[in-house]
């Protein structure tokens, strides 16, 4: 198995591709046998599909990333566009599209089994899924995929961004592109694959349950307006926004909601939901959904721990698989749209974080509006401000 | 956020990965034993032929299956039964395809649903089997596949896969360890029994020695060459006169007339119950013989019942005098001696 990334900044879209897949074709010895293109939204998705498909590549996995990608290189911003490539004479990698519709968990087991099939793995249950699907159904999304290969399959990946929450996102593969979509990558890789998804933020002693919702907005905590009981609980972070609403995104990023997804060794673990906006009605929007019921716990972090996770986790990812990183082939890293700008300025931190731990290990990680990963309970969530490293194994 | 709350987090987070640290140890540790349990179930098969339901029932509790078949390469390169825990699954006949390929190459495969699969039509076919575990089985002296089937789709993860891929390395391991003992114990055997072959040839050849001796010894007894006079020899023949027996007494006649310089040979028939052709023909060779050392020969004894076979048999005489007792014999000789003296 080998890996390798490649990136250009180059705002012309076609010569980025191209110019990036030389040196990734170089560094792989030939051509990949996967190739996951993670974009800014600068490239244009028509141009960027074109350009990808005119390498001849027929696993393509694409999708648009919130300003920009970053690689071992360091972070490649506005016009920045990633690709990472995986060659591997033993291995099947497949890939497959379905719009999302109006059902989005068929379309997810429907790109699953079109991944399956272009794998040539009819009947076969993946090593690993890799998912990038447009914002706003991940959960279905998941459900979708476990419904046709069961949960213990891990299912990780990104929900597509865009630079300002305007809808500008995009997915595609070798044949078509969409808006609101889902592409599945179904591998089947020669070596091991395993991947660490974490929160790294804190519970704290504020809880509450939900007891009105709608989809993806909290309307009351407890009986009461759930932007009035949030802005109390982070301290008032939210109180730009009331009461006539708004978007609440950049207050947010460090008291994200939790909610406990299981525990190891006694020790609870939990998914997020990132707040984005309070509605006129006192309602919180947020980033995944929510159901009446739940219980929260409001999560507290902080910018050095954003800075330092990725790194953290990437540890974690070489620790699960038994791997020193000269041992890694490559690593994909998914990393929060919303953390990222919270530590916009010190994202070059990260980027050494993740070397520091990945070693030569080539990687590419996106922004995503969204992560879906496997928790070490063998969860598969959808949840915000989450990050994750998948590690492949050299041999 | 205050410097209490990032210790406690970076605590908190160290506590997390402490924890999942040890559950991954435990999940490994539960494995290990479980490879191990099945390990031993093999192990302690008793022979290669009884291994393949070792592995089935052996297995069972570690990848969780509801049935499951040990398929071997039949003589059409199709895969067909060697052992299963179920009726049906005894008639499953795999023939070649890629995901068979994959899974003899080395790679234990799980199928979440054998209907997707054109390659396992045959399994698709048999009630109440959904998805499927492949484990290759894989050593120099055979190539077969494990194959263990739930009725629920999707039941097999990749852990299972991975635990399969584990347990392969070493059952390929432990098989073929199990087919050298075997093939030395058969070796260890057949020395065994060439040494017990080589013992019995032995004692065989002592006792055929024994017998031959015994023979001979017989032989001397029942036509012992007597020296009743100075130059006479009496030979009383006792039973039935064989080829050799016969040629053994002329040989020892000969040499004892020649070695005593004796002039007489009586032939004492007294003891002979029955002739043929066969006999008298040999008794009359070995007359001859005596005269051509330069002695004659007497017959005595001779009973009526044996003188009428005789002349039935067409040979009334032997060539040689006859006298009605050795006594008589006796005295002819001493007679002819005396005249010749």
């Amino acid at each position: 198995m080998r890996a390798a990334t490649a990136h250009s900044i180059e705002p012309e879209t076609s010569r980025a591709v191209a110019d990036a897949y030389a040196a990734l074709v170089r560094d792989l010895g030939g051509p990949p046998d996967w190739l996951l293109v993670q974009s800014a939204v600068h490239h244009d998705a028509a141009a960027l599909q074109r350009a990808a498909a005119a390498t001849g590549v027929r696993a393509i996995h694409g999708g648009s990333s919130c300003l920009g990608v970053m690689t071992q290189a360091g972070v490649h911003g506005a016009t920045g566009l990633g690709l990472f490539g995986l060659r591997d004479e033993h291995g099947s990698f497949g890939v497959g599209l379905a719009p999302l519709g109006e059902d989005a968990a068929a379309a997810a087991g429907a790109a699953l089994q079109r991944a399956i099939d272009a794998a040539g793995r009819q009947g076969e249950v993946p090593t690993l899924v890799w998912v990038t699907s447009a914002p706003g159904r991940e959960e279905a999304c998941i459900a979708g995929i476990e419904a046709v290969i069961g949960r213990e399959v891990p299912v990780v990946g990104g929900s597509t961004a865009d630079d300002a929450v305007a809808g500008g996102w995009y997915q595609f593969t070798h044949a078509e592109r969409h808006t609101d979509a889902i592409v599945v990558t179904a591998l089947y890789p020669s070596t091991s694959v395993t991947s660490a998804f974490q929160s790294g933020y804190s519970p704290t002693e504020r809880t509450g349950t939900v007891t009105r919702a709608e989809r993806r907005t909290i309307l009351e905590i407890d009986g009461k307006p759930a932007a009035a009981v949030y802005d109390e609980w982070s301290g008032g972070a939210i109180a730009h926004a009331m009461p006539a609403g708004g978007s609440v995104l950049a207050t947010t990023s460090l008291h994200p909601i939790g909610r406990r997804v299981g525990e190891v060794g006694g020790v609870a673990y939990y998914r997020l939901a990132h707040p984005e906006s309070v509605r006129a009605d006192g309602g919180l929007h947020l980033f995944a959904d929510v159901a009446e019921g739940d219980e929260l716990v409001l999560m507290q972090g902080s910018t050095d721990a954003l800075l330092a996770r990725a790194g953290r986790v990437a540890e974690d990812a070489l620790s699960l698989a038994q791997l020193s990183p000269r041992d890694a082939a490559g690593a994909l890293v998914i990393f929060c749209a919303g953390c990222m700008l919270t530590v916009r300025d010190q994202i070059s931190q990260v980027v050494a974080g993740l070397a520091a731990s990945l070693g030569d290990a080539p990687f590419l990680g996106c922004f995503t509006f969204g992560e879906q990963g496997c928790f070490v309970g063998g969860e598969n969530r959808h949840g915000n401000l989450m990050i994750s490293v998948t590690v492949f194994a050299r041999s | 956020m205050s410097v209490r709350s990032v210790r406690e987090e970076g605590l908190r987070e160290s506590v997390n990965r402490l924890e999942q640290a040890l559950s991954a140890e435990r999940t490994r540790r539960d494995e290990a034993e479980a490879l191990l349990a099945g390990i031993r179930c093999v192990a302690e098969a008793p022979n290669l032929a009884a291994t393949d339901e070792a592995l089935l029932s052996g297995l069972q509790p570690l990848l969780h299956y509801q049935s499951g078949v040990v398929l071997a390469r039949g003589d059409d390169d199709a895969y067909v039964a060697a052992a299963s825990t179920s009726e049906q699954l005894t008639r499953l006949r795999w023939p070649p395809g890629p995901l068979l390929g994959r899974v003899l190459a080395g790679q234990p495969v799980a199928v979440y649903d054998v209907r997707r699969s054109d390659e396992l039509a045959p399994l698709a076919a048999l009630a109440g089997v959904r998805s499927a575990l492949c484990m290759p089985l894989v050593t120099a002296w055979r190539s077969a596949v494990l194959v263990g089937v739930h009725a629920e789709p999707a039941f097999f993860s990749p852990r299972h896969v991975a635990l399969a891929r584990g347990f392969a390395r070493t059952a390929a391991q432990m098989l073929a360890n199990q087919a050298a003992k075997e093939r030395v114990h058969d070796s260890h055997l057949a020395a065994e029994r060439a040494a017990m072959l080589e013992q019995s040839n032995a004692q065989l050849r002592e006792q055929l020695e024994t017998i031959q001796d015994q023979q001979q010894q017989i032989q001397r007894l029942s036509a012992p060459v007597l020296q009743i006079s100075r130059q006479v020899l009496a030979v009383p023949i006792v039973g039935d006169l064989g080829e050799t027996s016969l040629a053994n007494l002329t040989e020892s006649l000969l040499h004892a007339l020649t070695e005593r310089r004796a002039r007489f040979a009586i032939l004492d028939l007294t003891g002979l119950t029955t002739v043929d052709l066969v006999v008298t023909e040999r008794l009359r060779t070995m007359i001859r013989a005596v005269e051509m050392v330069g002695a004659r020969c007497l017959v005595t004894g001779v009973s009526p019942q044996v003188a009428a076979e005789m002349t039935d048999a067409g040979h009334p005489t032997l060539g040689a005098a006859a006298y009605a007792s050795l006594a008589d014999g006796l005295r002819a000789a001493l007679a002819a001696l005396g005249e010749r003296r």
